[in-house]
């Protein structure tokens, strides 16, 4: 008999007989199937209709990690409320009872649950699971860390990811400290993406930050590994051209930024930072062409604008230049290199009142 | 000072009948354009058409470098703990400048390296040291014969006549008090109690020094620059501190800057240096962990403006309003901040009229992951300073990107006609080597950017990156800091001399194989007949031959911490004459001669003041 058909003779003997301890087990069990294969609510039903006027810890356990999956909160807090004081075992209202605690924003109770609950089982894999999700919330990463390992110890499958997941968060960390720390967060990211190099976001965040240190090499095996092969061209050549562009290799990347813009002419970084090569070598025509060839109002259209002001600035086209730096302006008050160039060409303008006003607002972002 | 220079013995004095003598002074409503009495103009600004010309084949080396020690510049710099144990303070970071003066007049150009000291409790030899030039390439320390080896912890070095008496003075910064010395003719003499001013605060940190006659009275005055309030024992607490995952010495950030001086010399008979700082203008100028001021007139107004290169916060342009007081004008000139309106962390300065429009562009080294910025002079006349920051499209700023750069300079190397740009590179921190920072390194090599005639006219002029060609002082790493520039050899070519951390100073000898003709203008000053030849510092030189016009300014402090090569070096390729040569004081005498040859050594010597003044130009050689 399947588990499924198993659940269905469950229900018809609830449905007829009063319920004795051993129905409760059997419908724990049912429930447990069904709760793995992601039917929360048929669960709780099971569970529901096997308590009659009262279940056992196990099978209130059960129910309140049901009623957690199903979202049924209010289900959920009556059933904390009645086991609010419980210093028993068992495993499963342990773990509910924590988790329902994190759940409602009591961080520290659930954490004690949780950890308590890990000494009720040798293979407690859901508090482990939920203590790392806890824990990243709180954040407490290092214990994280620490609960995640301990996971992958026993369960490598599930814990390795989540060993790569405090691994990223470390990094993001770190890297929130500033480019200081910069080296600690790739440290972290390069852990990370080594436990989990299916993850997209901590893929990309070593590669940002590898490029960031120019490790250009090491990027380049990244970018290989994730995108070569033909698996996905553009972003295969995007990101050697960052790396290009990072190292200071412009030959290399002007080549990059071609192949990029062969493949989506639209690609507004790579025309963006063709536009930048172009300006930088005193290309007007090209910086020019690059420009005009962004589709409009993209995320990047302050610096496409900012572009502009100091082509138009090259050219000594003054109108033209007020006009776009000003655009990037509004689009970015805090784009600073915008507001310098346009405080300096508005006291060249004679325009000294606007133009101090101008540099003000620069100083007081830049400094 | 007459150099004999190599090969061109005996002195020619070569004037012409149709020479003359007229005051400069430009400004509003005084266009420099009209005022040479020759009957013809000054070069107009900005209106030279440059020569199209293809690129010379890059040859090399240029330079070969010499063993210091075996030149006989043997001192080991010394700067606290070592980089192999990693240092503690920045104080044992930095390193000092190397300074360029003629100590014994004898036409020589001799060398003064301030040196620091070592992590021990004597110091170890921490004398500063003065090296004569013996000719041949040879350098003899004299330092205790000469009474040169103050041994306070000592960053730079200036040479200046502060007393109009024909000799190269020594103004010395430190840390804590500062030293004057005064050259007696075979020995210098500390008189620095005479001058309480320039001794400063105890505590202050100074670093780079620049002169100038700043009020036009005749006598040089001084800007020294100071840096953060170095407390052993505060840093002991707050340090290390973390940079790119590394832990290195603190500051400046974090720390307490020191405010710069300015000292107005009160002329004779007593030249004594005042601070005066309130009258000129720098009382309200924040202090800004200063490195190095140079004096140069940017505007060409006909007085000396002030840039000074500032770590880690704006530089910034002080602008001479001709009665020696200054107003800030760095952020509208374009020159106090990078290219894109970031801090940067400025180091090394050096001006030079790149682009050949009679205007000083202006070269300041920064910090890694940082480029070097050259400042395009566009300032029009009697309209507001203006600078256009170019070193990308000149060709310098991705090759500098991941250099630390401190010295540098403005010269032509090649004498091809077309300015050069030097600079000294080795990262600030030991520790850089053990962090995980691609790119970056403790030692670097220099940098070596060749100038190249323009594609058109009014391009914003460029250079190429020739260092892997330059010899081996531009290829072998090294911990350089200070950098002079200087025709140790007097053969027409300005040589290196790179100052290093914890070792002898590197010195390369400028053998460039394809040098054009060059010349050398040694600019003197007599206040009276019989009285002695001073340096001249402010003065403009100004050469035009066909649609081409070159100037340069004799400065007193430049580079970094350090102080140049008194005289002027022109380069002009294959132009073997000159149409003209004009020559102006900073009082404004000028003097034009025409049909000037180069390839050689000239002196202009002048004496007395305004209309009475007679300019001579003494030359050797054919």
């Amino acid at each position: 008999m399947t588990a499924l058909a198993r659940v269905g003779v469950l229900f018809a003997a609830i449905a007829c007989v009063a319920v004795p301890v051993a129905a409760q087990d059997d419908a724990v069990k049912a429930a447990g199937v069904l709760r793995r294969q992601g039917r929360p609510a048929e669960a709780v039903a099971v569970l529901e209709g096997a308590r009659g006027a009262g279940g056992d810890a196990t099978l209130e356990g059960m129910l309140g990690l049901c009623a957690l999956d199903a979202k049924r909160w209010e289900q959920c807090d009556a059933l904390a409320a009645a086991w609010g004081d419980y210093d028993g075992d068992d495993y499963r209202l342990v773990v509910f009872l924590g988790r329902h605690a994190a759940t409602r924003g009591d961080g520290e109770a659930g954490r004690l649950r949780l950890e308590r609950a890990t000494t009720l089982r040798e293979r407690p894999i859901e508090a482990r699971l939920e203590l790392v999700e806890l824990l990243l919330r709180l954040p407490d990463l290092g214990a994280a860390l620490v609960q995640a390992e301990a996971l992958e110890a026993v369960e490598p499958s599930v814990g390795r990811p989540q060993r790569a997941r405090v691994l990223r968060a470390q990094g993001e960390h770190q890297a929130r400290k500033g480019p200081e720390a910069l080296p600690k967060a790739v440290e972290k990211y390069r852990e990370a993406y080594a436990a989990d190099p299916s993850d997209p976001l901590t893929a990309a965040l070593l590669l940002d930050g590898l490029i960031l240190m120019v490790r250009a090499e090491e990027a380049a095996e990244v970018i290989e590994s994730l995108y070569g092969a033909g698996r996905d061209p553009l972003a295969y050549h995007w990101r050697r051209a960052q790396v290009e562009l990072a190292a200071k290799r412009i030959e290399p990347a002007r080549a990059q930024l071609a192949r990029v813009l062969s493949l989506d002419p639209a690609h507004v970084e790579a025309r963006l930072e063709s536009a930048r090569l172009a300006l930088d070598a005193g290309d007007h025509p090209g910086a020019r062409a690059h420009l005009d060839a962004c589709p409009p109002a993209t995320p990047h259209e302050s610096r496409r604008r900012l572009l502009l002001g100091l082509l138009a600035l090259d050219l000594q086209d003054d109108g033209a230049a007020e006009q776009h730096l000003r655009a990037a302006v509004a689009l970015q008050p805090g784009n600073t290199k915008a507001l310098y160039h346009l405080g300096r060409l508005l006291m060249k303008l004679g325009r000294r009142d606007e133009g101090a006003e101008i540099l003000e607002r620069y100083q007081a972002l830049a400094h | 000072m007459s150099s004999p220079g190599v090969g061109q013995p005996g002195a020619e004095r070569t004037t012409s009948d149709r020479d003359a003598i007229t005051t400069h002074r430009s400004g509003p409503g005084r266009p420099a354009t009209d005022l040479l009495a020759d009957g013809r103009d000054l070069p107009p600004r900005r209106t030279s058409t440059p020569v199209v010309v293809p690129d010379p084949p890059s040859a090399g080396p240029w330079f070969e470098s010499a063993d210091a020690a075996a030149s006989g510049l043997d001192v080991v710099n010394l700067a606290g703990r070592s980089a192999a144990d990693g240092k503690t303070y920045l104080l044992d970071c930095i390193g000092p400048g190397v300074t360029v003066l003629d100590a014994d007049g004898d036409g020589r150009l001799d060398l003064y390296f301030p040196q620091g000291r070592a992590a021990t409790p004597d110091g170890g030899d921490s004398r500063n040291r003065l090296y004569l030039n013996r000719g041949g390439r040879r350098f003899e320390d004299v330092t205790d014969a000469w009474g040169a080896g103050d041994r306070a912890y000592a960053f730079g070095a200036l040479a200046l006549d502060y007393d109009a008496d024909g000799d190269d003075d020594l103004l010395v910064a430190n840390l804590g008090p500062n030293r004057l010395l005064r050259n007696d003719g075979d020995r210098f003499t500390d008189i620095s109690a005479e001058h309480p001013d320039l001794v400063g605060d105890p505590t202050y940190w100074s670093t780079g020094a620049a002169a100038a006659d700043v009020d036009g009275d005749g006598d040089l005055d001084v800007y020294l620059a100071n840096y953060f309030v170095h407390d052993a024992a505060e840093l002991d607490a707050d340090g290390p501190c973390p940079f790119m995952g590394c832990m290195v010495p603190c500051g400046p950030k974090g720390r307490v800057p020191q405010p710069d001086v300015f000292l107005l010399n009160s002329g004779p008979p007593a030249y004594t240096f005042t601070a005066a700082g309130v009258d000129a203008g720098f009382a309200d100028v924040p202090a800004s962990f200063g490195f190095q001021p140079v004096f140069s007139d940017v505007d060409d107004d006909g007085d000396p403006d002030l840039y000074v290169a500032n770590d880690s916060v704006a530089n910034a342009l002080f602008v001479n309003d001709g009665a020696g007081r200054f107003t800030e004008e760095g952020l509208i000139a374009g020159v106090s901040v990078g290219g894109s309106g970031q801090m940067e962390a400025g180091m090394g300065v050096a001006v030079g009229d790149v682009d050949g429009d009679l205007l000083p562009e202006i070269y300041v080294t920064n910090f890694s992951t940082q480029t070097n910025s050259f400042y395009v002079n566009r300032t029009e006349r009697d309209g507001l300073i203006w600078f256009d920051e170019q070193s990308h499209v000149a060709g310098i700023g991705h090759p500098t990107w991941f250099k630390l750069s401190w010295g540098c300079a403005v010269v032509d190397l090649d004498a091809d006609g077309w300015l050069d740009i030097v600079s000294s590179n080795g990262h600030v921190y030991p520790q850089v080597d053990t962090c995980d920072i691609a790119s970056i390194d403790y030692e670097q090599a220099n940098n070596l950017f060749v100038g190249r005639a323009p594609k058109r006219a009014g391009d914003v002029p460029r250079f190429e990156d020739a260092g892997a060609t330059a010899g081996a002082a531009f290829v072998v790493p090294g911990p350089h800091r200070g950098l002079a520039v200087a025709d140790l050899d007097d053969d027409g070519r300005p040589d290196l001399v790179f100052s290093r951390l914890e070792q002898t100073p590197l010195l390369a000898w400028n053998e460039s194989p394809a040098a054009g003709r060059h010349l050398t203008v040694d600019v003197r000053w007599h206040d009276a007949d019989g009285a002695p030849a001073c340096r001249a510092v402010g003065v403009r030189l100004q050469a035009v031959a066909g649609d081409r016009a070159f100037s340069r300014e004799l400065l007193c402090g430049s580079s970094f911490l350090g102080s140049e090569d008194p005289r002027a070096h022109f380069g002009f390729g294959d132009i073997a004459r000159l149409d003209r040569l004009t020559v102006i004081y900073p009082d404004g005498v000028a003097k034009t001669w025409t049909d000037v040859s180069t390839g050689r050594h000239v002196v202009i010597r002048r004496t007395g003041r305004g209309a009475e003044a007679v300019l001579v130009l003494e030359g050797q050689g054919p």
